[in-house]
């Protein structure tokens, strides 16, 4: 076949090197000379608003992916149906209007990473507040759990808080009345995938019944001893 | 923050018997246990570290050890 434009009816078809050529810069036509301003404008703001698009898909993929995710020695929860042992990821649910058994415990240090980065900056001081409730672990710098590897003392806790916090709303289970900080017995709420990993939901239970220990004096076990 | 400003935040005295009650405090959390040497020797000043970033909970174990309000 040579470099000729082939006629075929009413049809005119080129060959690659001369469409290649046709659709340069240097032979395009500049559509937008013709346009309004008006119409100029509207053509940028669609571009505009494509790129954007285009952008928060890819951010929407890569937080699906952990991409943006930073390296942290603490296991961060998925977010997953508040149920034991549930492990489908959805979207966060609303907590429902009324009890303490619903929604996540919560973050009290308000700490924007949704979990007490200052409280718990590495494993071992989390192998020692869980020790220091009754959970028997090892206090060292190992990773407490992974999603790969779940540690039973954590699903214990996991376990043991769940039954707490039914436990209040069922009025099963009672808190003391005279303590020093009030305010603190109000963080009893929400409730744990019980999944053995050490994530920010458990480490924001965890926190909750720490402070109560320490500012309190509650015994975490005198109220999973009511369970 | 120094060793020693950690060692009082976690309650214990710089003086030798306030190391050795800090070596003995740790070693009841069932942590690698150090020596009771009354000295800030390297294996205090790690276990002294651990301690004081995890002083909540270390204060916490330590009064459940101790028989306190746990």
């Amino acid at each position: 076949m040579d470099n000729t434009t082939t006629t075929t009816g009413p049809v005119e078809v080129l060959d690659a090197n001369e469409a290649a050529e046709t659709l340069t810069d240097a032979n395009y036509p500049d559509e937008s000379e013709g346009l309004s301003p008006g119409a100029k404008v509207g053509i940028g703001l669609g571009a505009t608003a494509a790129l954007g698009l285009a952008g928060f898909g890819l951010y929407k993929l890569g937080q699906r992916n952990g991409w943006w995710t930073p390296v942290s020695p603490i296991v961060i929860d998925d977010e997953t149906t508040p149920s034991d042992g549930g492990s489908t990821p959805k979207a966060p649910s609303k907590p429902k209007a009324s009890g303490r058994a619903s929604g996540k415990p919560p973050n009290i240090s308000l700490d924007p990473a949704g979990y007490n980065t200052i409280l718990w900056p590495r494993s071992a001081p989390v192998r020692m507040a869980m020790l220091s409730q009754g959970y028997k672990v090892e206090v060292n710098e190992d990773a407490l759990s992974s999603k790969d590897n779940p540690h039973p003392q954590v699903t214990r806790f996991q376990r043991d808080w769940n039954d707490v916090i039914r436990g209040l709303d069922k009025k099963q289970v009672r808190l003391p009345s005279d303590v020093k900080k009030s305010s603190l017995l109000r963080h009893y709420r929400g409730i744990l995938q019980v999944d053995g990993i050490a994530g920010k939901n458990t480490l924001n239970a965890l926190e909750v019944v720490l402070s109560n220990y320490t500012d309190n004096a509650i015994r975490w076990s005198s109220l999973t001893e009511q369970t | 923050m120094t060793p020693q400003q950690k060692l009082r935040e976690l309650g214990y005295t710089t003086a030798p018997a306030g190391v050795a009650d800090f070596q003995r405090d740790f070693n009841l959390l069932g942590s690698k246990p150090v020596l009771v040497t009354s000295e800030l020797d390297v294996d205090t000043l790690n276990a002294i570290t651990l301690a004081f970033e995890s002083r909540v909970a270390f204060k916490a174990l330590r009064e459940r050890k101790r028989g306190g309000h746990a």
